[in-house]
């Protein structure tokens, strides 16, 4: 989906993050998903290790 | 990388493919419902098994207590509340998980001597396990008169005259009725309603044909029809009877149990047996009936986790959108939440194919590895009960086990192999 | 129970499942001053479950197994009453699809094929990574977040070049594609008008006020603050020209930028000059054009004559009545912005008649203000500037760190006028104007009524909050409302005696 195939037609969009704005755009009549996102888990640096030589 | 640690590696894959090929190879037949002492062994008398891993009286949480007093009345061994409360203070009955004895129960999971059972054998292995039956009252901590009077209507007319249509029909086999189900929108947890419809379909001309008290007939027969959960009980063990064989499979890092007492949630790993890893139960994300809220509601309990262990459950949940009602979700969600256990599961279903994720299996045997890699943790839709003893069912919703346990199982296996 | 008031409410024949109920409930439950909520179908079993919980028979019995029956405790009959209310809207909601949620963008893909964009808004540190697995699977990216790494925006554009993708950010506040907001945009007409913006409020300035002139945009590009820095060179920059440059739509292009590297300026010039369509370029330079002025030129050159941007807020509203006796003292602008590009526009229409002002954004480096907490002389702010927001939301969404600003600089003797924009738009705050009131009132009443509040607002009728509206209620509470940022700042050198 190019820049230029994007001008084309009303976007759909998929949100990231801040859920309002995920609700501003189903306000403007636009098609949405959210995706549920939380910070990548911090996994202890010895399981990390384990998990190296088990997995 | 050493050439021990890639040999390690190849074990415990291959350990894996063992486990699960066991697994995926089962065959449920429904072979009997009967009195537990009959068929559960080391089920003695003034003995009580519950759920989840092992607990004493006094750790027990409400609803557990309240269902244990229940089963005393049932046996008659105390003649009120109040007395079944100071028989099981004084440790006069013993209580043992379910689990210990091939044997799962939904909810409080409490089994009593004379408490009939379903009993399912795997045909691929010759093996049998037990479950108690699904109801709404007495499994979820209420010891009231109508709790115990259904109890006993199971015992006394409902088991015997199915135990009858089951023997006529020399065992049920269930492994058709549970694939049908599937594809009819059940996950065969918090959903098994197709299934319940399809079993009572398949055992009418049996129950009728074995039977001759006419009352005893109707009675079951609208059981049936009126129990949308009866096939829970039915599934939980044809579960039980189909993972048994693959634990204890040296190098496998396969969950062969995920269960819940209402205070710890515990796992077993096939390739460590005999072992629970535990943490503490936690809260259901849910819908409560009118009249409840969340400060009533108690911690997540039961071995109906038994479900998704063998990939059905909350890990088909992409084939049953309707469950995600619960927690106001969207069928795109369900497929979202059956992806995610793709990540970490060991191989995919032969049988179950799923038309909502493009006839891709569903995902089957949970790796302790690829949780603990991956945060990913398995997806469990449940029932709720109270957190005090005198309540029937307050709700359903989901609910994901504690990481701990998996990360203890994980560095348990290891220690046992001499990795560090 | 004694204490608490009930209600019950009967909807006849309607059917509603176990599952609904509960969902009901519990939303019910949530309104103010509401203990419980019992909602069932009324069969026998359930009714006697409600009689059980404590409601009245009387009123239970009327219901039927087929009718739903709400039932509601509260602390009063009114809270109770008022809960009731709430049911059919509720009934209503449900039959709306929720925005469905999945847990990663793969998923996402499968929910909504044909997906042709993602808007990220997570913490800067992760948010590279985000766009980075956005442009592996061929979507653009309109990119919120703020804090991303120099090496990881060159390394993301020049991904996305190579793909022919384009992502619009870092710190993008605002774009709009097809009709469509994303981030803080405001409504506005679909016209001949295509903006290429590295500010959020530049775009939310330019696009308004071409609305307001009686045109409209075919598509606003937002590229990111740093975009036209040499370091980055301006990729996302071109990119934009060079897509509404082949866009049907688009027959006059504005640029919007606050600030440019030399070489990234040259080639953006360089490529306006071999385009088919019309470019202009509006940097905010002392001397330069306004946006207002931009706005302006955009829409002569494409065959229409600007609308007067006039908003009919009567007589009152005249730099002439709003002259006051003032301390000579009081000799000071001091300017609390929203939107930094109203700074910058402001600091640069200041520095053209040789007035400088200090800034914590300064358009020159010898004017950056030793404390931003304390002004000193001619100060013009940016609110939104990390040092002012602390954690807390950006003003356009929050006014507490601008009406804390404004009270203390009510209290300063040597305030003579305070400039203000006030940004409406998909995001902002639901009452920009609202939330300023009370602050604009205590200012008047603390330095009885010497220091004079000079008002811009950047919106228009289609916005949720309504650009009128919130103009009367800004004027209401004693300000000058002026028709655009740059009028709004000669109306402040109007009441400070400079000529304009």
């Amino acid at each position: 989906m190019t820049i230029f195939e994007l001008l084309a037609a009303p976007p759909k969009v998929i949100n990231v993050g801040v859920t309002d704005f995920a609700s501003a755009l189903v306000a403007q009549g636009a098609e949405v998903v959210n995706v549920r996102w939380s910070p990548p888990a911090n996994i202890d640096p010895e399981l990390e290790r384990l998990l190296e030589k088990l997995l | 990388m050493s050439t021990a640690v890639v040999e390690l590696k190849q074990r415990i894959d291959e350990a894996n493919r063992e486990a699960a090929t066991r697994l995926t190879a089962a065959s449920p037949v429904l072979v009997d419902v009967a009195p537990a002492r009959d068929v559960i062994e080391g089920l003695e008398d003034r003995m009580i098994l519950h759920s989840g891993p092992p607990i004493e009286w006094n750790r027990m949480c409400g609803a557990q207590q309240g269902a244990v007093v229940g089963m005393t009345l049932l046996e008659g061994w105390a003649p009120s509340a109040t007395d079944a409360y100071r028989m099981l203070e004084r440790g006069q009955i013993r209580l043992e998980p379910a689990h210990h004895h091939h044997a799962v129960g939904p909810m409080a999971g409490t089994i009593s001597p004379s408490l009939p059972v379903w009993v399912v054998e795997n045909g691929a292995y010759g093996n049998r396990a037990c479950c108690r039956p699904a109801e709404e009252r007495q499994q979820f901590g209420d010891y009231g008169e109508e709790a115990i009077e259904g109890l006993r209507r199971w015992r006394d007319v409902l088991a015997p005259t199915l135990r009858k249509a089951i023997a006529r029909e020399g065992g049920l086999n269930l492994k058709p009725i549970i694939a049908k189900a599937l594809q009819m929108g059940d996950e065969l947890h918090n959903r098994p309603n197709a299934a319940s419809s399809l079993f009572a379909n398949a055992i009418t001309p049996s129950l009728v044909a074995a039977n001759t008290d006419q009352e005893a007939i109707i009675a079951t027969l609208q059981h049936l029809r009126y129990n949308e959960f009866l096939f829970l009980g039915i599934s939980m063990a044809s579960a039980k009877a189909s993972i048994e064989p693959a634990d204890d499979v040296e190098f496998s890092t396969m969950v062969t149990a995920m269960a819940r007492n209402g205070t710890e949630f515990g796992i077993r790993v096939s390739g460590s047996p005999g072992q629970w890893f535990t943490a503490p139960a936690p809260k259901v994300e849910g819908l409560l009936l009118p009249g409840y809220k969340d400060s009533d509601a108690g911690l997540d309990m039961g071995d109906s986790a038994i479900t998704e262990t063998v990939g059905w459950g909350g890990f088909v949940i992409g084939g049953a959108p309707g469950i995600l009602a619960l927690t106001g979700g969207t069928p795109e969600e369900a497929v979202s939440y059956t992806r995610a256990m793709h990540e970490i599961t060991v191989t995919t279903s032969p049988d179950y194919r799923m038309p909502a994720l493009g006839f891709e299996g569903a995902p089957v045997g949970i790796d302790v590895r690829k949780v603990v890699k991956t945060h990913i943790l398995p997806i469990i839709d449940t029932a709720i009960a109270h957190k005090d003893a005198g309540h029937p069912k307050i709700g359903a919703g989901l609910v994901r086990p504690p990481m701990k346990c998996f990360e203890d199982a994980f560095s348990a296996f290891a220690r046992r192999h001499g990795v560090s | 129970m004694n204490a608490l008031a009930s209600a019950c409410a009967i909807r006849r024949s309607r059917y509603v499942d176990s599952v609904l109920l509960m969902h009901l409930s519990k939303r019910l439950s949530q309104e103010p001053g509401v203990a419980d909520a019992f909602l069932i179908m009324a069969t026998e079993a359930n009714r006697s479950r409600a009689a059980d919980a404590g409601y009245p028979r009387s009123e239970i019995d009327i219901a039927g197994p087929d009718d739903l029956l709400a039932c509601v405790r509260a602390v009063s009959d009114e809270a109770a009453s008022n809960a009731l209310q709430k049911l059919d809207s509720l009934l209503d909601e449900q039959r709306r699809q929720p925005t469905t949620t999945v847990g990663n963008i793969d998923d996402a893909l499968v929910a909504l094929p044909g997906a042709r964009i993602v808007s990220i808004s997570v913490p800067g540190e992760f948010a590279a990574a985000e766009a980075s697995r956005a442009l592996e699977r061929g979507l653009n990216v309109f990119l919120f977040s703020s804090n991303v790494a120099l090496d990881d925006e060159i390394g993301l554009k020049r991904e996305a070049s190579r793909k022919g993708l384009i992502v619009m950010g870092p710190d993008c506040g605002t774009s709009i594609i097809s009709g469509v907001g994303l981030g803080f945009a405001n409504g506005v007409r679909r016209g001949p008008i295509g903006v290429v913006g590295a500010s959020g409020t530049g775009i939310q300035a330019i696009t308004t006020l071409v609305h307001r002139m009686g045109s409209g945009i075919s598509h606003a590009i937002g590229v990111g603050s740093r975009d036209l820095s040499d370091a980055i060179g301006g990729i996302s920059t071109l990119a934009a020209l060079d897509s509404l440059d082949a866009d049907d739509t688009t027959e006059a292009i504005v640029l919007v930028a606050k600030s440019t590297g030399e070489k990234s300026r040259a080639e953006v010039k360089q490529r306006a000059r071999s385009m088919s369509k019309p470019v202009l370029e509006c940097y905010l330079s002392p001397g330069g054009p306004t946006l207002e002025g931009t706005a302006a030129e955009a829409v002569r050159i494409s065959g229409r004559s600007p609308l007067e941007l006039e908003l009919p807020l009567g007589e009152r509203n005249s730099t002439e009545s709003n002259r006051r006796t003032r301390s000579r003292k009081r000799r000071y602008i001091r300017g609390l912005f929203a939107g930094g590009t109203f700074c910058h526009e402001a600091q640069a229409i200041l520095l053209d008649k040789g007035i400088e002002a200090r800034s914590n954004a300064p358009l020159l480096p010898h004017l950056e203000i030793a404390d931003p907490g304390r002004s000193e002389g001619h100060t013009l702010l940016d609110m939104g500037s990390e040092e002012y927001t602390l954690g807390r939301p950006h003003p356009m969404i929050d006014a507490r760190a601008r009406v804390e600003r404004l009270i203390q600089e009510g209290r300063d003797p040597e305030t003579a006028m305070l400039l203000i924009d006030v940004v409406l738009g998909y995001g902002a705050a639901a009452d920009p104007a609202g939330d300023l009131t009370d602050a604009l009132q205590q200012v008047q009443h603390e330095s009885g009524g010497e220091i004079a509040v000079v008002v811009s607002v950047c919106g228009t009728e289609l916005d949720p909050q309504g650009l009128e509206r919130q103009a009367k209620t800004l004027q209401d509470a004693g300000a000058l409302v002026c028709p655009t940022s740059s009028a709004a700042v000669d109306a402040a050198l109007e009441l400070a005696g400079v000529a304009l």
